[in-house]
Parts: structure tokens; sequence; C-alpha cells
């Protein structure tokens, strides 16, 4: 590397905002992503915290009981909206798009993905579909039937379905391109040396992942439009006041949303694998396990969607197949976690940010994925479905998982990316608030749950259990501001990185695989020579890191 | 930045990115390999609904399938697989640097899927006549009574629309696409290295006929 | 392998004999024959599968051949195939649901996919209609009385239609 080029990096070699708005380089576009993800990210947040200060007393503080001329924000509106763009702004693109779009090719040893330009395409037609679900919510009349649309509210409500589910059919397209764009460059753009097994195993999650955005999107797609058909024209396939079936609904709904899921915690599993081997310095145990693990789980994700119908009023005989199919899936997901945790035994852990996070992981989502077995049991699902425990449930695994993983994620290529150090104090200190927020305000959500506690309920005062409810709601919600909290100090302190952080050398945690080979951050075509790949990711027993 | 440089790097057509054309050509192909399975199980969330209703109320199809001219479907069917022989006869002369072919063989194609429309547009104004719609919409009181035994009649005919009419869509985009690559092929842009994006709208092309191929017995002949 | 390699490539696209096509053309037409020639015949409940497995050769036919499946790897065949096995869960677990809920729902009296309210009146005009005249008055008759059923089927539905038998 000469001292002319080590200036030069993908940020610097071009300045304006033209430069970046029509960039086909994936880093750059990884960027624009992590900018407007992110700020999903905000949006959702805000919801959740509304959310959480309704629920801190009985009866309604905030929202009115029911919509008014002047107040037509109801809380069936903020949990909706909470959903829907935590959902479909912010978790599903959130790893592929950010780390993935910025660390696949690199780690794969090529120069960008195989469709630069319709990498950006995903990226504009992100925002235009954030843009029609922005003008559904602030200009249109927002949308209160949940973020899973069910029929036959949704075909009859007074709220904007149709222009916000239109925006939800306009992002999954950027889902569907990313995916396809993934998994060309995995099976065509490998640098020389590199076969299958030679992959990071980071790739294999994230292509797992892409395989189940390119089959289980466009069924969403087809979804949301049979919606809109049946709101506008009647059509009669799910509203029953036409002659449709509102169970088939759902039928259709989940059969994406449940693969969906694995959209959301495979990349996170992916990053984990990434973060466990790295700081543990030490050759990750069973490779070929994890990597068929990933497609394993996105096979068998398709199966499974029924355990949301349990009681749905679907047949029966169809509830015990997808409760026994859905026992099946956890056999992979622990595959995974043990061999983490062998990975990390006799190993020389470094007890940094990006490590906690993912030991954070392994504990969250590990009662996060076990919750999700009771939950796939029929007997115990029929008492709980629709309480907080599937609640809680769910944001083990997509918090305490994905949104975990991606924290990680950021901590340990953020040196890459952005060239700069966080200040590692810092970082231990946003992670306590992390950790601490989030098992405070979801843990008690699960005994919330349990005791009977129905989800999207505001008002829940004059039940037996109400005082019950209240103090564990009362406990969830301080937690839920530690966690605000946290999110802040990581925001404060990731952005003081970039302005006064101390300049990150190309290897700062002893990584093997190639984007550890490369500057930070790296040059505009990922490196100066084309790489060719001469040994495994984890081969710290063959290889230095100093070497690479 | 471009995503095609002419430097040293080989064909001028070739991107920055790859190392040669074949990997280049490769891509492109298992791109849009994936794009059309995403086609297949978008549509195929239509085929559950005929499916469905095909199980539950087989005298719904019965009854009103008898609405659908068959002559006229079946003519469409006949166009476009004439239509898919010959785009795949566009992607053999381009493969043989016969260009004046190729460009003839995607004029035909094209042709023909603006007679298909053209079909269409008949079959349609004449239910729109008829009051034969989907949904709501539906008022089709001939229909009701000679067919006093068939349930929520307008079902069938929007299972009928909708898959027809997303088909429509298809072949619309279809024919802008293939329109775009007659122009470029007559501005010399494609040669027997260079076709992907031939080969791609072939691809496409035959994922339109394939669906129709389904269409046209289940929703007019039984 | 560098950048500025510049041997061409060795591999040569297989160009697909004009015969093939031809003959593959011809296939396709002769099946479409078949295709009206066996709906012709009513078989009962084999109607369905006898017509899916004649269209099922004709787009085996386009995919393998003018799609090029037979020639290319066989990675492409066995995508194509995964989509299709992915679709038929949808469908046949779908089917499971709809086909099984009378099981154990039998005390319940609402049938699935109940007649829409609105046919009511639509069937009350079909009743009236007399055979003899023609189209254009009775549309233009019925109209404005189609407008009104339309307007009524549009407020808020409180219940689920009643069953009709």
């Amino acid at each position: 590397m000469s001292a002319a080029d080590s200036n030069t990096n993908y940020i610097n070699h071009t300045k304006g905002i033209m430069s970046w708005l029509l960039t086909v380089d994936h880093k750059r576009i990884g960027l624009m992503y992590m900018i407007v993800v992110l700020s999903a990210f905000a949006a959702g947040g805000f919801f959740a915290v509304a959310i959480r200060l309704e629920l801190f007393a009985p009866e309604m503080q905030i929202f009115p009981a029911a919509p008014t001329e002047g107040a037509s924000w109801t809380y069936n509106k903020a949990f909706t909206l909470h959903g829907a763009i935590m959902v479909f702004l912010f978790i599903i693109p959130s790893i592929p798009a950010i780390l993935g779009n910025f660390c696949l090719p690199i780690m794969l040893g090529t120069k960008d993905v195989a469709f630069p330009r319709l990498n950006l395409a995903s990226w504009y037609i992100y925002m235009i579909g954030a843009a029609i679900c922005l003008y559904a919510i602030f200009f249109g009349n927002s949308v209160d039937t949940g973020w899973t649309f069910y029929t036959p509210y949704s075909t009859s409500s007074s709220s904007s379905v149709t222009m916000m589910t239109f925006g939800v059919f306009v992002l999954g397209f950027s889902s569907i391109l990313t995916g396809m764009n993934f998994v060309v460059t995995v099976h065509k753009m490998r640098a020389p040396g590199m076969g299958w097994f030679e992959m990071p195993l980071f790739v294999w999650g994230i292509y797992a992942t892409a395989l189940i955005q390119i089959l289980a999107t466009p069924v969403l797609a087809i979804t949301l439009l049979l919606l809109i058909m049946e709101t506008t024209f009647g059509i009669g396939i799910f509203d029953p006041a036409n002659g449709g079936d509102p169970v088939l609904f759902q039928h259709f709904f989940w059969f994406y949303s449940h693969p969906a899921v694995y959209i959301m915690i495979l990349p996170g599993m992916a990053v984990m694998s990434e973060l466990i081997a790295v700081h543990s310095h030490r050759t990750i145990f069973g490779y070929k396990l994890i990597a068929y693990s990933s497609v394993a789980i996105a096979f068998l994700g398709f199966l499974v969607w029924g355990h949301h119908m349990f009681v749905s009023g679907q047949s029966e005989f169809i509830s015990l197949l997808f409760s026994f199919i859905t026992f099946l899936i956890g056999v992979p997901t622990a595959i995974k976690l043990f061999n983490w945790m062998t990975t990390m035994y006799l190993g020389q852990i470094s007890w940094n940010t990006p490590m906690l996070y993912a030991l954070c992981f392994m504990v969250t989502f590990t009662i996060g994925g076990l919750t999700g077995v009771f939950l796939g049991a029929l007997g115990m699902d029929i008492p709980l479905h629709d309480t907080y425990f599937v609640v809680a449930h769910f944001h083990y695994v997509m918090m305490g998982g994905t949104v975990i993983a991606f924290l990680g994620g950021l901590h340990h290529w953020w040196p890459k990316i952005f060239g700069k150090m966080y200040s590692e104090f810092w970082g231990k200190v946003g992670f306590v608030f992390i950790f601490l927020g989030f098992n405070m305000t979801f843990f008690s959500q699960f005994i919330l749950g349990q005791q009977g506690m129905p989800r999207r309920y505001a008002d829940y005062a004059g039940f037996e259990k109400t005082q019950l409810f209240e103090t564990y709601h009362q406990f969830s919600t301080v937690g839920s501001l530690i966690l605000a909290v946290g999110f802040i100090i990581i925001l404060i302190y990731l952005v003081h990185s970039l302005i006064a952080g101390k300049k990150a050398p190309a290897n700062p945690w002893g990584g093997l695989s190639m984007e550890w080979a490369t500057s930070s951050p790296p040059p505009a075509h990922n490196f100066l020579e084309d790489p060719v790949c001469k040994h495994g990711p984890y081969d710290y027993d063959k290889v230095r890191p100093e070497d690479i | 930045m471009s995503a095609t440089t002419h430097d040293s790097h080989g064909h001028p057509r070739l991107a920055h990115h790859f190392f040669e054309m074949e990997q280049q050509h490769e891509c492109a192909k298992l791109g849009m390999w994936l794009f059309l399975l995403t086609e297949i199980l978008f549509f195929g969330g239509l085929f559950c609904f005929y499916f469905i209703w095909r199980i539950m109320d087989p005298e719904l199809f019965v009854g009103a399938s008898e609405m659908l001219n068959w002559k006229l479907g079946g003519l469409n069917t006949i166009v476009l697989i004439f239509s898919s022989f010959t785009v795949a006869m566009a992607i053999r002369s381009i493969q043989q640097n016969k260009r004046n072919a190729c460009a003839i063989y995607l004029a035909i194609t094209i042709a023909c899927a603006f007679v298909f429309l053209v079909v269409k547009y008949f079959e349609y104004s004449a239910k729109i006549g008829h009051g034969t719609l989907p949904g709501t919409s539906f008022h089709d009181l001939h229909f009701l009574a000679e067919h006093p035994e068939v349930k929520n009649p307008h079902i069938f005919f929007s299972i009928y629309f909708c898959m027809t009419g997303l088909h429509g869509f298809h072949v619309i985009c279809g024919i802008v696409y293939i329109a775009w690559l007659l122009y470029l092929t007559l501005k010399n842009r494609f040669d027997s290295e260079y076709y992907a994006p031939i080969e791609m709208g072939g691809l496409y092309w035959h994922l339109v006929d394939l669906i129709w191929i389904y269409l046209f017995p289940l929703l007019y002949l039984i | 392998m560098s950048s500025s390699n510049s041997t061409h490539d060795s591999h040569q696209p297989h160009i697909t004999p004009m015969w093939v096509y031809f003959g593959v053309l011809g296939a396709l037409l002769i099946l479409t024959v078949v295709t009206v020639a066996v709906a012709q015949v009513d078989l009962g409940p084999l109607n369905l599968p006898v017509a899916m497995a004649v269209a099922t050769v004709k787009a085996g036919l386009v995919a393998l051949i003018f799609m090029h499946l037979v020639f290319d790897h066989k990675f492409y065949i066995y995508l194509l195939l995964a989509s299709l096995v992915f679709l038929a869960v949808f469908v046949i677990f779908c089917l499971f649901d709809l086909t099984r809920r009378h099981e154990i729902r039998h005390e319940v009296a609402a049938p699935i996919h109940a007649e829409a309210e609105w046919y009511k009146e639509l069937r009350i005009q079909a009743a009236g209609l007399d055979h003899g005249e023609d189209h254009g008055d009775s549309h233009g008759d019925l109209h404005g009385a189609k407008t009104n059923a339309h307007s009524e089927k549009h407020a808020p539905v409180q219940t689920p239609a009643a069953p009709q038998h």
C-alpha cells in the first residue's frame, strides 16, 4: 500500500451529493441504507416509547379511547405503525442491506456485487416505498389494523390501508432485488481459490437469507395486491361479506411473514459466527454444520407458517401438522448455538464491545428461541396466543437476537467502514444500558402474558389482575426508557468517533477473512490488487492475522 | 462511476467488476432465472386462489367458464407459443452474429404480443358490456338467470380478471422490454459475445408464455 | 486469473439446431389442439389433473428447450423445481386447512364462502328478467338499480353474512 493510496478510500475519492446519489459502489450504498434504515428504527422506537408510556397506567392516558375529530391518533395506530415500520422499514433490510452490502463483496474478494446498478435501484425502491408509507401515515388516515392487516377489518377500515400496503408492496421489491444480487454474487463472483467452504460464515448466512427473500417476498406482494383488490373491488377472496375467507388471508400473509422472521434472524446468526470466531481467535467449530444449518433453517421456515394461526379457526389437522414441523426448526438453531459455544472454549477471548454483544445474543436469543418452541406447542399456544407472552417472545428474538447482533456487527465492522475507532469504554457503557434496559422491558412481558395480559390493549383497567399488570407494565416501561438511553449513548459515541476517533488500523481485531486484508476504510474498488484466496476465513491455527 | 470501461479490460461491454464476458453472461442468466422464480411465486398466489375455489366450489367454474370464449383463448395461446418460438430464434440469430435476423425475430415477437393484447381487449370489452365484472361490480343478470345454481359467480370473474390482468400487465412490460432490445439490436449493441440482455428478455418472455399455457385450460376449458 | 486476461471464452455457447426449435413449435401447436380436444370430454374429477398434465407437458417443452434448461447446468432445473415445490406446499397446506375445517366444526352452522349479501337484490332482478329482452334496454334500466345495491354493500359490515342454506 503506497503512501499516496493510504489517504484515498471509497468515502473521499469523489465528492458531492450526486456522487453518492448516483453511486454504484456497494459500500456507499450500504452507508446510504444505514442512514435511512436507522432513521426508520428511530421512528419505530418513537412509537414504542409512546406505547410503553400509555401502558404505564391501566386507563387511557395519552391516546383517546376512540378516534374523534380532533384526536385521530389512536393506540391502535401507534402499535400498528410501531410494528409495520420496525418490520418492513427497519429489521428486514437492516443487516443484509447495511452490513451485507458493505461486507459481502469484500469478504468474497471481489470488486462489487453482481449487479451494482440494480443495487442502487434497490435503495431507490426502498426510498419510494418508505415515502408512500409516510404519505399514508401523515397525509392519509394512517393504519390501525395491526401490522398484520387481518381481514375483514383491513378491508373495511377507514384508515389508509390501501396506500400503506401499496408502500409495503414497493418495499418488497427492494428486498427481492437485494436478495437476487447477493445470490448471484455468491455463486459467480468469489475470488480465485475460494470455494463454497472457504467463504466466511457471514456470507453463508446472508446467502440463505437471500434465498428466502427471493422465494417468500413475492407471496407478500401478491397478498397485498389481492388485499388492495379486495378493498377496492370486493373480489371475494378474503372478505366474508363478498364470499371470501378471512383465514385464507392469514395463510397468504404468514406464508411470507414466517420466512420473513428468518430473513430477520439468519443475518444476525451470520454476524454471530464472525464475532465469535474472530474475538475468540479460534477456528470456528463445525463450519459445515453451521453453513448447512443456515440453509436448513431457510428451507424449514417455509413449512411452519400456520403456527401463527392456531386459534384462527383453521382445521385441527393442519394445526397439528404445523406444530409438529415447528419443533424441527429448533434443531439447526441449536446446532449453531452449541458450535459457537464450543468455538469459544479454549479460545483467547477478547472482552470487547462486539464480543459482549455476541454473548448477549447467545443468552437473549436462546430465551427467545425456546419460548418460540413453547408457543409452537399447540396446547400451550391456545392460552398464550395474543398475550404479552408472544410479544415478549418475538422481541427477544428480533431485538435480543437481530438488533443485538446488528449492534455487535456494527461495532465489529465500524473501524473497517469508517476507518475510525470508537471509545471502548463508552461501548461497554452503552452495552450495559442496552442489556439491562432490554431485559427489564421484555422479561416482565413474559410474566404479563402468562398472567393473561392481552396484547394490543391499552386500557387494562377492571381486570382481576389489573394491579399486577400495572406493576409489571411500569417495570417494563422504565426498562424501555433505559433501553432508549442506551441507544442514544451508542449514537453519541459512534458519531463522536467519526469526528474525533482514533484512526483505525486495517485489522484491529485480528480477523482472517478478506475484509481485514484491505485498508480501513477500503479503497474504492475494495482491493489494490485482485486478491487470491489462500486460506480459510478462520484458520487461526495456520495463519497469523499479521500475514493476511 | 460507470459500470463499463473501455480500457484494456477486454470486450467493450465488459463491466468493471467482472473478469470476463462469460462470468458476466452467467451472472445475467442466473439473475434473470432468480427473477423468474419470484414471478412463479407471485403468480402462484393467484393459482392458489384458483385451486382453492376449484376444489371447494367446483360448480362455480363449470358454470362460469362458459362465459369465456375458448376460441379467442386458443388463438391467444397459439400466438404466444409462436412468439416464444420467434424470441428463441432471435437469440439463436445473435449467437451467430446475424443482427438483422435477430431484429426481425424480435419485431415479430412484439407483433405477436400486440395481437395478444388486441384479442384480450375484445374479450374484456365484451365482459364489461355484459356486466361480467369482478367483485362487487358484477351485474351480469343474464348469467344469474341462466345459472341460478352458481353461488358467488363474481369470484370466478375475480380470479379470471386478476390472473389474466396480471398476465396482461406482464405482456405489456414484455413489449416495452423487447422493444428496447430491438432498438439496441438495431444500434449494433449486441454481438455473438455479448447478447445476455436478449437472452434475459427471451427467458422473461418464455415465462409469460408458460403462465398462459396454464391459464388457458384452467380458465377457459375446464 | 488477472483482470488483463484477454483470452476469449473457451466455452462456446450452445446453439440449438433449427430443427429442434421447429419441432418444439410443432409439438406445442399439436398439444394445444390436444388440450382443447381433451377438455371436450367430461372426465369428472379427472378434468383438472388431465388438463394440468397436458399443460405441464407443454410447459416442460418450453422450459427445457426454448429456455435451454436441458442444455444448461442442472442447477437451473433444481432452482425451478425448488420454487414449484414451495408453491405446491403453499397450495396443498392451504387445501389441508380449507377442506378439513368441517371435521371439528360440524356444530357451526355457517358454511365457508357463504354467498354475498348483495346477490339477493341481483337475483331478484335476474328472476324478473325476460329472456327475450335485448341487452341494451335491460342494462340501461338496471344500471340505476345496481348502483343502489352497490352503495348499500359499502356500509361497514358489522356481522358476517348470514348463511344462505
